[in-house]
């Protein structure tokens, strides 16, 4: 098959539809059962971007890894997740090989040691167009130069090493890899977060450059909602292994409905608004709680300015707004806690409680 | 490049002096005297200082230091006690009869040991693989190396008949390089060769799977299982990584080979270095005993030698300065 | 003594709910030493390999009240004649070798021999091996540069050979052969216990201790020596297999002590008289006890090299 072939054939690959229902991960640790992820459910419609939001260890890359089956053996998985209509959770390795890459790619968190150290970046490129294309070498290597090409790097590089790269390069070549079957889905965990903030930018916007020329599905898994509001239709939010609130990502960031989305936000700078008072930064008190023993009620109670004794016993039901749902027992009362958790005293309530 | 080849060249040669001097003063500081064998011929005192000046016994221990030294320079090791010829002449066609049991036997020992060991080490943690893997290969590494050769010799030479046992044959018609190529040599070398491979295999082994068990949690096997590549592709990339630090461990190892190929040598009679280094010792000649421990040294030193620059193919990172 | 600062709350899932925080007094070695033997221990081919050797230590000791017969000691027949290569008997449980003496006695008294060699290996090359690796390990410098250029030679000597000819030149001698033994095995294990000190040395909480005024003898003794334990014991361990092969290598190439009755030795008379294949049962004793013995070494071994390296544990 020539490189022309081959380019016509992959462009030819529509963007897929994920839609993930009920999933739950347990870790099987040597001090128990850790429930790192329960009944997550999101749909990415195809041709559009998911942001997955949330503080390091709420189980956003455990999402992502359970999509891709690479969870450690003997982890407990239940649930559906529709690649297309074909449910891709819990296969093996060898009923993977065929969805892995050619439908469902990876761009991972840490390219720092994500390439192999002894082999040339070329060669993994070609390694993984090979598995699943029956192109010789040289029309695979052809493919790879594409590929740097779309992601800014000279072809000429191929031929090095990982340790030749630098941080920002090294994240590059990762992206090639993961659009060189182009793929109709691709996982982005946390891809920009080993990075200077220069860095973030550039490659973010390198992210979205790709995302309006090739038009594939992504999920953003990523702590900064800032880059979740410039990138994706859809957000996300993720607490303590639980979706807690989800919708278009205006009406998400915009007027949210859950607390820790209104804390997540007063985390993260914004542009002032003209005439407005400048907003300060404020970072929610305290730590997300050990799930190898979950509080019986609400997971955020713990670190909720607005909780109430029913929030600590009961968990909350998922209240729909529109197309916007959220887990909280008070979403009726959203406006009022979106006024108050803009103030720094309602958390330094908390903190001095805590 | 060529400066570190060099550079590495010149501290083999530091090396093979130190070897060479503590050698020397070992065989001269200790109770055991040399000239012993020779007086017990009951020669008279004018023979016997002449035969002492012949093998170089006279004046202070410096001086027989440096004459010893000056001597090896231009590759004169002195003259055999027991064969009454010079050692090199006794020495060189034993080198390459070390050889063809150690190389290949290294070689192959350390090849399917590496083979196996990424089977195991890419096995379930705990599974029925891994557990009898590792308890076989332990166990084995625990067989004594003349255990392994009676083993061998018992079974398939005496009992079955299979192989013979002793020696490498009887050359005939063939000379020269020829000998080696003649199948009753191939037949010769089966047993000693299996029990080196067998002898060598287990460590290489278990040092693999350790490998293999380490890298394969490591990011970059996550991200080759996330490419959809056959298993074992998946698995070649754990045991290429592994197979750096396996090199590092041969390092230290090969002294300990090199040392189990003498004794293998004797159980199978083969005339070899190491046989020789045994029966000039039991025979109290000094000068050929000092120079197959010599021999063996360099051996060793050159396999690390080696050693090194093959590391550096395997591992791009690896800058030679 | 002060005590460390409460650390900082751990974020995320894993938090440090359990784990008590080290303080600045670190640990004593015996507790240390008794924790890694009890971790061993949970290892299950490692229990085998303790089974193995307990029993091998039993028999060692009661040797001399087992055997039933001098192990020097020519067996006659009734006729008067030497008792040569007989097969197993009731009088001779496991025959008799090519000299008529009883190989039962001859086994129950090589017993003695390997785990006396194996036992003052230990204590010697575990000793100095820990000695010089601590010291260098920990005070670097001049000690240091000597130590690593000593065993880059060392590493050079081929360790048979080297034995073969110095026992040879000293005369064979079980205290010449562990005299040999310990000169050829404590640098490899003084290097590896030099970079586990080196590890150790960097942790924050010896930093700590430093600025708390405590003495490098304190530090050694409490923070060092209780973490290289693990390391020590694994290198003991190989030690005594190490010596008790070479002790059995040498003997089987007729450099044993002749005064005592090794496998090492039973092997070489029965292979150089040319019996290997006749006297199964002057060869299969020594052989399978020899096996049984090394191999228990390394299952142990194997247990405390799969502790020392944290990324061989299961996950």
């Amino acid at each position: 098959m020539s490189l022309a072939e081959l380019n016509a054939r992959l462009a030819a690959k529509p963007a897929a539809e994920l839609r993930v229902d009920g999933l739950s991960v347990t870790y099987n640790t040597a001090r128990g059962p850790f429930h790192a992820v329960e009944d997550v459910g999101f749909t990415v419609p195809a041709g559009t971007n998911l942001g997955l939001v949330g503080e390091s260890g709420c189980g956003k890359s455990t999402v992502v890894k359970a999509l891709m089956g690479l969870l450690p053996e003997g982890t407990g998985l239940t649930g559906r997740a529709l690649l297309d209509g074909d449910d891709i959770l819990g296969l093996t390795d060898d009923a993977l090989r065929d969805v892995r890459w050619n439908r469902i790619a990876l761009i991972t968190q840490s390219a720092m040691n994500s390439l192999d150290p002894v082999y040339s970046i070329g060669d993994q490129i070609v390694e993984a167009i090979r598995a699943h294309e029956p192109v010789g070498r040289a029309t695979a290597w052809a493919r790879a130069e594409e590929m740097f090409a779309l992601v800014g790097l000279p072809a000429a590089r191929l031929t090095e090493f990982p340790h030749m790269f630098s941080g920002g390069m090294r994240q590059r070549a990762v992206i090639a890899m993961a659009l060189a079957l182009n793929a109709g889905m691709l996982l982005a965990d946390e891809p920009t977060t080993a990075l200077d903030p220069i860095m973030q930018s550039q490659i973010m916007a390198r992210i979205r450059g790709i995302h309006a020329h090739m038009r594939r599905s992504m999920v953003l898994v990523t702590h900064d909602i800032a880059v979740v509001a410039e990138t994706c239709e859809t957000t996300v939010v993720m607490y303590a292994g639980k979706v807690v609130e989800s919708g278009p990502t205006g009406q998400v960031l915009g007027r949210p409905l859950h607390p820790y989305t209104m804390g997540l936000q007063n985390a993260f700078p914004r542009l002032p608004v003209r005439g407005a008072p400048r907003q300060p930064l404020i970072s929610i008190p305290g730590v997300v709680p050990n799930l190898a023993s979950p509080p019986p009620g609400c997971r955020f109670a713990g670190r909720c300015p607005f909780a109430a004794d029913l929030c600590r016993t009961t968990p909350p039901p998922v209240a729909a707004a529109g197309p916007q749902q959220a887990a909280c027992h008070f979403t009726d009362r959203a406006e009022e806690f979106r006024a108050a958790a803009a103030l720094p005293e309602t958390w330094r309530k908390m903190r001095a409680a805590a | 490049m060529r400066a570190y080849i060099l550079r590495r060249l010149a501290q083999s040669v530091l090396v093979v002096w130190a070897v060479t001097t503590i050698m020397f003063f070992m065989f001269r500081v200790m109770p055991a005297d040399p000239t012993a064998i020779l007086l017990e011929r009951g020669l008279t005192d004018e023979a016997r200082q002449a035969l002492l000046e012949r093998w170089g016994l006279t004046g202070s221990l410096w001086d027989q230091y440096i004459a010893y030294l000056g001597n090896l320079l231009q590759g004169d090791f002195g003259a055999s006690f027991f064969y009454r010829k010079p050692v090199w002449e006794v020495l060189f066609p034993l080198i390459v009869n070390t050889l063809w049991i150690a190389v290949p036997g290294l070689l192959l020992g350390a090849a399917i040991g590496a083979a196996i060991g990424t089977a195991v080490g890419w096995a379930r943690r705990g599974g029925k693989l891994e557990r009898s893997g590792i308890f076989l290969a332990t166990v084995i590494r625990g067989v004594p190396n003349f255990v392994i050769g009676i083993a061998l010799l018992t079974v398939f030479s005496s009992t079955l008949g299979w192989f013979p046992g002793f020696g490498m044959g009887d050359p005939g018609e063939t000379t020269g390089f020829a000998r080696y190529l003649t199948l009753d040599f191939l037949h010769h070398l089966t047993l000693p060769l299996v029990a080196v491979i067998i002898y060598f295999l287990p460590e290489n082994l278990l040092l693999m799977r350790s490998g293999v068990v380490e890298n394969r949690t490591e990011d970059y096997i996550e991200l080759v299982r996330a490419k959809g590549v056959p298993q074992r592709r998946v698995a070649w990339h754990a045991a290429r990584n592994s197979m750096l630090p396996l090199i590092t461990w041969l390092f230290p190892a090969l002294a300990e080979t090199i040392a189990g190929i003498v004794v293998i040598e004797i159980v199978f009679s083969w005339p070899g270095v190491g046989r020789e280094l045994v029966l000039a010792v039991t025979r109290q000649d000094y000068p050929l005993a000092q120079a197959a421990f010599f021999l063996l040294a360099v051996m060793i030193v050159l396999a690390n030698l080696a050693a090194d620059l093959v590391y550096g193919k395997l591992d791009p990172r690896v800058v030679y300065k | 003594m002060t005590v460390a600062p409460d650390p900082a709350p751990v974020p995320g899932p894993v938090s440090s709910s359990g784990a008590t925080p080290i303080t600045i007094r670190g640990r004593s070695p015996w507790a240390a030493a008794w924790d890694s033997l009890r971790l061993m221990m949970r290892d299950s081919f490692a229990l085998i390999g303790v089974v193995v050797l307990s029993v091998f230590v039993v028999l060692a000791v009661l040797a001399p009240w087992l055997a039933p017969y001098d192990p020097f000691q020519a067996m006659m027949t009734e006729a008067g004649r030497l008792n040569r290569l007989s097969p197993p008997t009731a009088a001779n449980p496991f025959g008799t070798t090519g000299f008529g003496q009883d190989v039962l006695s001859q086994f129950l008294y090589g017993f003695r021999v390997a785990l006396m060699v194996g036992l003052v290996a230990a204590v010697a090359v575990g000793f100095i091996s820990t000695l010089f690796g601590v010291l260098s390990g920990y005070f670097g410098g001049l000690v240091d540069d000597v130590l690593m250029r000593i065993t880059d030679v060392a590493l050079s000597i081929p360790t048979l050979p080297f034995a073969i000819v110095a026992v040879a030149l000293l005369g064979p001698s079980i205290e010449n052969i562990i005299l040999v033994i310990t000169i050829l095995f404590w640098r490899n294990g003084a290097r590896i216990i030099r970079s586990a000190v080196l590890t150790e040395k960097e942790r924050v909480y010896v930093k700590w201790a430093r600025a708390a005024g405590a003495s490098h003898f304190h530090i050694i003794m409490r923070h060092i020596l209780p973490n290289v334990f693990r390391v020590v014991f694994l290198w003991i361990t190989m030690s005594v297999a190490f010596a008790i092969l070479t002790e059995a290598s040498l003997s089987f190439l007729g450099l044993g002590d002749p005064k005592a009755i090794s496998w090492g030795q039973m092997l070489n008379t029965a292979f150089s008289s040319g019996n290997l294949r006749t006297a199964w049962w002057w060869v299969v004793p020594p052989s399978v006890a020899l096996v049984l013995l090394v191999s228990s070494l390394y299952l142990i071994g194997r247990a405390y090299e799969e502790q020392t390296n944290p990324r061989l544990r299961r996950r």
